[in-house]
Formats: structure tokens, C-alpha cells, sequence
């Protein structure tokens, strides 16, 4: 009935509107791909944008230097995104904590600062994409929902097979899953490269939606801590939660924006505190457990973690 | 030679700028357990105070307005602790980085609110002047940094192994639960160890006014080298800041000749990364990672 509905979007809405909505969809998939790590691994990546700067760069660079075609330039950098994931899981994920979480940020900005300095995707001046066939707006709200698809497939059966009780093992206690036989090393990576795939799905989708990709837009952390923030409100490590957090914060977000342009980073910020403060396990587990959302649980969260 | 003894030196003034900047924030992170995000923003903050009381018709100078910064960014330091962070302690450390970081957007744009995106700089008379040493030159104002610098840390050491307090923060640091069986009141050290980081951020603000042009968005960029200066120098020892500050600063200075001035913040976070991959009790610190 949800794909029925997202479906018949592009028939209702069209230019802005369905921009917004196209946008909306990206991030739901953006915070899925972050749930995949962040979520079911308790790894918190705060820089998921890599992956998507990868996705977007290499698509750019593909399609607008090779000519290659959009589909082609998409799958080969959905590939480099994952050989990024492995080539750099072992290492970073043998930290935890505030540690992984600054090293991700940090090989993000690293990544960013590097781009700048290959002449071929053209430097601090990024890429122009031109297509002979530019697809319509309603196609490029189609290939996001397409992403958003794809990230709840993987979600779905990694949560559901014993990769699932491995992911979350890992989250509760690595070294008592690590103990108990689980290949813990394997699936954290795992994880990470698949997360790699969904984000640099997007970028790639991105890349061509925008036309244009250089390295403060595509590389900007404020793309990582968006995911972040937008999986933990919806719920991290659900299914559900982070197309939730996305639907509902960006909402929220594009509203004030329209309205308040010079506020509403400053009320996103105010946002994250009450969330955090609040909700702290995200909204889709008191509207899927049956809890309901009242004062009184409202106020159960913050009771239970103060000093 | 003479060059190179200038980068040399040049390296060390703007280690004795990383160093002033972490101090706070590894107090915050090795006793708190908190990666505070907004640290940066308190800086700023500090800059935008002193900018103020500069411009105001008494013209304060930046080195009167430092102790006037520690307190009032002290005071907003302990109130952030005390209503916010305090609720949120014993939750997942995410938790806190990204309640920091809702803060820090806060901060961020009610400075833009206030005093708008444009540079400001503080430039009282004695700002361009310098010390010739040989044929090295020595700007005044990083010398004064660097010397702060030092003398926060080592006032800070000391302050941490002999006075109460100090031993009260130093012992939450070590053991939460055992500390406040031996009747430390965690709620109020935790707000005073976050008050005592925000104010020394402040401070560094004073100075990071005198000798750099500020905006409301200067924080991210600092929080990030008190980051890679913390793991650097290494938590849990005193004297890490001040280690980790003067060795990115060398490095960053013998690398913008080396490869150029571009690509000084992807060296620093290179050297992040391999650090963390190579030695997480960083210099001289304990093992953490």
C-alpha cells in the first residue's frame, strides 16, 4: 500500500513539490545505508558521506569524461564505493567509539581534501554532467525510490538471517560474539560495504539529478551527521525507523526552510537536543511496540540515563 | 637554513595555537567521556566576547578580556552540563556526541544571527608587531599563545593532582560508580569539569582572536584539530594536549612547504587515521581505543 502511495506521486505532485519529495526519498536512503552500519552494528560512521562523494564523483567522472552510460557509471561506482568499504573496514573497524566515529569523519574530509587534487574530475571545480537524454524529474523521483527500495531489501535480509544475530551480538558485546565463534571482523565489514553500496547508489543518482558535483557539496560532512541524526530519530537499527526519521524531520526541515531561511539550521540543532534528550531510542519503537507516545514516556528516556 | 629554522618555529607557534584549543577538550573527553562537539563554538564565542568588549567604546584589551571569556563561557559551559548533558550520561556515547553536536548547530547560527557570517578581526597596536630573533621573526601575539599554552597546562596538572576538586574530577575520570560511592556528587562535577573546559575554550578564543580572523562557522575546523591533537598527544595524560599540539603544528608547517598549502588538512587527517591505526594511546597517553 506504501509503494501503491510512493508510486503515484510524480502523478500528483510536480516541480517543487516533487523535488521535495525527491529529496525526501534520498535521505531516507541516505539514513537507511547509515542504519546498515550505525544501526545494526552499534558502529556509529559519522562519515558516510565518503561514500557518497565516492558514488556521485565516480559517476560524474564516468559519465561526463568517458561517456559512459548513466546505469554502467552507476553500478562501476556502487563497486568502488564497496572496494573503498573493504579496503578500509579492517582498519578503521578495529576502532570503537568516539574513535571510529572521528576516524570515519576524518577519511571523509581526507577524501574531500584528496578530490580536490585530481585534475581529471576537475579539481576544486568539480564536474558538469551533460546527457544527450536527461531524464525527467519524475524519473529521478523513481530511481531514489528505486535506492530507498533497495536499502530496505538489504536491511530486510540482513535483519532476518543469522547475519542479523550477528550484527546485533556485535552491537551488544563484540567480544563475547567474537568469543562465541562469530566472525566478527567479516560482518562488521560486511555491513560497512553494503552500507558503502546504498550511499554511493545515491550519490550516484544524485550526481546526475543535480548535473553538477564538486567536493564541498558531495564531501560536505554535514551529509553524515544528516544520516545520523535522521536514522537516530526514527530509530536506530529497525527496519522502519530511519525512513520514518527522514520523513518526518525533512518534512519539517523543508517547511522552515521556506519559511525561516536564516533560522532553520538553528532549529534543526534545537531538534537533535530535544530528540536526543526525549527520544533517545528514536520514534519508531513506541508507535511499532504499542507503548504509544505519551508525557509519561516522554520523560521515562531522560530519567533513566541522567547522573 | 635560516628557512627552514622559520619553519621550524613557525610550526611550534601554531602548535602552541592546537595546544591552547585541546586542553579543554581533552580534560572534557578523558574525564566526561564526552567528544564535545560544540568545543570549537565556545572558542568562537570567546573570539566574538573579545571582539566585543574591544570594539565597545572602552576598548578592552583581548588580554584583560581572557579571564572576562573564562568566566562567562565557564558559566554557559556549566549550565549546558548541569540542564542538558547530565541527563543523558549513562545513555549510549552517541548520545552525547550528538546532543554536542545539536548544540554546537545552535551556537553556530544564533552567532550568525548576532554578528553575521563576515570575518572580524581584533587588532589592538602591539598585534603586528614582532620579535626578531637572529633571522627568525617571532609575532608577539603566538609567542604570548605558546606561553599560555604552557602555563595552562602545567597550572591545570597541578591543579588535578593537589587540590580537592581537582581529585574529585581526576577520580570520575577514572571510575564513575567507585567515585561516587566515595561520595563525589557526579551532577556537579561533571558540570564543574565541563565549566572548567568551556571556560579554558573561551580563553583560547581570547587569543585565537588576536591572531586570526574569526567567523561564526570558525568552530567545526577547530574542534576537528582538537580532535586529531587529542589522539595526538594521547588521553588521560596532562601533558598530551600540549605534545599533540606542537607535533601537528610542526607538521602542518613542514608540510605546506612540502606539498603545498592546499593540502595541509588532508595531511592532517591522514596522519588522524594513521594514528589511530597504528598507535591509539597516541604518543604518550593511555591505551583507549
Amino acid at each position: 500500500m506504501l509503494a501503491a502511495a510512493a508510486a503515484a506521486v510524480p502523478g500528483v505532485l510536480s516541480g517543487y513539490a516533487l523535488r521535495e519529495a525527491t529529496t525526501i526519498l534520498m535521505f531516507m536512503a541516505l539514513a537507511l545505508s547509515w542504519n546498515l552500519i550505525g544501526g545494526l552494528c552499534g558502529y556509529p560512521s559519522f562519515g558516510n558521506v565518503a561514500f557518497f562523494g565516492i558514488g556521485a564523483y565516480a559517476t560524474a567522472g564516468l559519465v561526463a569524461n568517458l561517456h559512459w552510460p548513466f546505469g554502467a557509471a552507476l553500478a562501476a561506482a556502487a563497486a568502488a564505493a564497496v572496494a573503498f568499504a573493504a579496503a578500509i573496514g579492517p582498519v578503521v573497524l578495529r576502532l570503537h567509539g568516539h574513535y571510529f566515529a572521528i576516524a570515519t569523519l576524518g577519511t571523509a574530509q581526507a577524501l574531500g581534501q584528496i578530490v580536490i587534487m585530481v585534475p581529471w574530475v576537475g579539481g576544486p571545480n568539480g564536474v558538469i554532467l551533460r546527457v544527450p537524454f536527461a531524464p525527467s524529474a519524475a524519473d529521478f523521483y523513481y530511481y531514489m525510490a528505486g535506492a530507498v527500495a533497495a536499502a530496505l531489501l538489504i536491511t530486510y535480509a540482513v535483519l532476518r538471517g543469522s547475519w542479523g544475530y550477528a550484527c546485533r551480538m556485535i552491537r551488544q558485546d563484540e567480544v563475547a560474539a567474537a568469543a562465541s565463534g562469530v566472525n566478527t571482523t567479516f560482518y562488521k565489514t560486511a555491513c560497512w560495504a553494503l552500507s558503502g553500496f546504498v550511499a554511493a547508489l545515491v550519490g550516484g543518482v544524485y550526481a546526475l539529478w543535480i548535473t553538477f558535483v564538486n567536493p564541498p557539496s558531495v564531501f560536505d560532512p554535514v551529509i553524515s551527521l544528516t544520516m545520523v541524526v535522521l536514522a537516530l530519530v526514527g530509530g536506530a537499527g529497525t527496519l522502519w525507523g530511519p525512513v520514518l526519521g527522514a520523513f518526518v524531520v525533512e518534512n519539517i526541515d523543508q517547511y522552515l526552510w521556506a519559511r525561516l531561511l536564516t533560522a532553520h539550521t538553528l532549529f534543526l540543532g534545537v531538534v537533535i537536543v530535544v530528540i536526543v534528550l526525549f527520544l533517545p531510542r528514536g520514534l519508531w519503537p513506541y508507535l511499532a511496540g504499542g507503548e504509544g507516545l505519551t508525557w509519561r514516556s516522554l520523560f521515562e528516556g531522560a530519567r533513566r540515563l541522567r547522573v | 637554513m635560516d628557512f627552514w629554522l622559520q619553519i621550524v618555529a613557525n610550526g611550534l607557534l601554531l602548535g602552541g595555537v592546537y595546544a591552547l584549543s585541546a586542553v579543554a577538550f581533552s580534560l572534557e573527553w578523558g574525564v566526561l567521556n564526552i567528544v564535545n562537539l560544540a568545543h570549537g563554538s565556545f572558542i568562537m564565542l570567546g573570539a566574538y566576547l573579545t571582539w566585543m568588549l574591544f570594539t565597545s567604546p572602552l576598548r578592552v584589551d583581548p588580554l584583560l578580556s581572557a579571564p572576562v571569556d573564562f568566566a562567562l563561557l565557564g558559566g554557559l559551559g556549566f549550565l549546558m552540563q548541569r540542564l542538558l548533558l547530565n541527563r543523558v550520561m549513562r545513555g549510549q556515547f552517541f548520545l552525547t556526541l550528538l546532543l554536542t553536536f545539536g548544540i554546537d548547530q545552535v551556537l553556530v547560527n544564533t552567532g550568525i544571527l548576532l554578528w553575521t557570517a563576515d570575518p572580524r578581526a581584533v587588532t589592538p597596536a602591539y598585534s603586528s608587531r614582532s620579535l626578531a630573533l637572529g633571522a627568525l621573526t617571532i609575532p608577539y601575539t603566538r609567542l604570548a599563545v605558546l606561553a599560555v599554552a604552557v602555563g595552562i597546562t602545567v597550572a591545570l596538572a597541578s591543579f588535578m593532582r593537589h587540590t580537592r576538586l581537582g581529585r574529585a574530577i581526576n577520580a570520575t575520570g577514572m571510575d564513575l560508580d567507585a567515585a561516587s560511592l566515595m561520595g563525589v556528587r557526579l551532577p556537579v562535577v561533571f558540570a564543574l569539569t565541563m565549566g572548567l573546559g568551556c571556560g579554558l575554550a573561551g580563553l583560547a578564543g581570547a587569543f585565537y582572536s588576536l591572531n586570526f580572523p574569526f567567523s561564526p562557522q570558525i568552530g567545526g575546523d577547530l574542534t576537528l584539530r582538537a580532535f586529531v591533537v587529542t589522539c595526538l598527544g594521547g588521553l588521560g595524560n596532562m601533558y598530551g594536549p600540549l605534545l599533540g599540539g606542537l607535533a601537528l603544528g610542526m607538521v602542518e608547517s613542514v608540510a605546506s612547504v612540502v606539498v603545498g598549502s592546499g593540502a595541509v588538512d588532508a595531511t592532517a587527517f591522514v596522519i588522524l587515521v594513521l594514528i589511530l591505526a597504528l598507535r591509539p594511546q597516541g604518543l604518550g597517553g593511555r591505551a583507549v581505543a
